[in-house]
């Protein structure tokens, strides 16, 4: 994931190519979050903007909706998707 | 006399375009058109179905990227249903 | 306790940088059968076609046995999956073993 390396990967690319955009990021818990890219980081640290969460899918329904930012964490951060 | 024949990350390289098929270290598994992958296996995928217990839970249309960190298993040539 | 007297070469040579060598030789499992035991619970069967310095396998005709979907401990015995050619991640594995010279026996129930 280092961006550091003058080849950039697959996965830089794809990060470099998001910011800004709709994403959804699902964590390990199964918790799912859809809001816009903010920032990303080499460790998969991501910073949302107006997220809504879920369980799973949002055919599960609302959880919560964040009219702020929203955190999290990289450790614990499954997948990062285009919405 | 008998060498490692095939490289591991050889398999996933030219994999590159084609279906691929992540299981992870859970029931959780990824179907999807593999775009590209990292030293640390992160993985990006496209048109991803994702599945947990083999059951459908949801598709995603655009390009996904999937954390190395729980992944367990590649299978050239997606899942089979 | 401490061996620090008695192997001073062999700590010099671990303070100079990891040994390189793998424990065990995969190559003499090249094309032969082998069981691995993956971090998670998942367990697959399959021919050894490739490996590398971090233990990344490829298995040919591979089978992930299948576990109770209420306790991942358990193994169905009969339900498997057929994968064919896998890839599989040397940091997810537990335990590598030739399926020759062992069998699955129908042990003692844990009470």
């Amino acid at each position: 994931m280092s961006t550091s390396e003058s080849k950039t990967t697959a996965s830089a690319q794809f990060l470099s190519n998001i910011i800004g955009q709709s994403v959804v990021v699902k964590l390990h818990n199964g918790m799912l979050y859809q809001g816009v890219l903010e920032s990303i980081d080499g460790f998969m640290n991501i910073a949302l903007n107006q997220a809504t969460e879920h369980y799973e899918t949002d055919a599960n329904g609302l959880l919560h909706r964040y009219d702020g930012d929203v955190f999290v964490r990289g450790t614990q951060v499954l997948y990062i998707s285009e919405a | 006399m008998s060498l490692a024949e095939i490289l591991p990350l050889e398999i996933i390289d030219k994999t590159v375009g084609q279906p691929m098929w992540v299981m992870l270290t859970s029931h959780r598994e990824f179907s999807g058109t593999l775009i590209g992958y990292d030293d640390f296996v992160n993985v990006v995928l496209e048109d991803v179905v994702e599945y947990d217990h083999d059951q459908e839970i949801k598709r995603h249309a655009g390009k996904m990227l999937l954390s190395g960190n729980n992944i367990s298993m590649l299978v050239p040539g997606g899942k089979r249903v | 306790m401490s061996e620090s007297g008695k192997n001073q070469s062999q700590n010099k040579r671990k303070h100079e940088g990891p040994k390189r060598e793998p424990i065990v030789n995969l190559s003499k499992y090249s094309d032969t059968q082998i069981r691995v035991k993956l971090m998670g619970g998942r367990l697959v069967i399959g021919t050894l076609k490739g490996f590398d310095q971090l233990m990344n396998l490829v298995l040919d005709e591979t089978i992930e046995y299948l576990r109770d979907p209420e306790d991942d401990t358990k193994i169905l015995e009969g339900q498997t999956k057929e994968l064919g050619l896998v890839v599989i991640r040397g940091t997810m594995l537990l335990t590598l073993s030739p399926l020759d010279g062992s069998e699955i026996i129908s042990g003692p129930s844990v009470e």
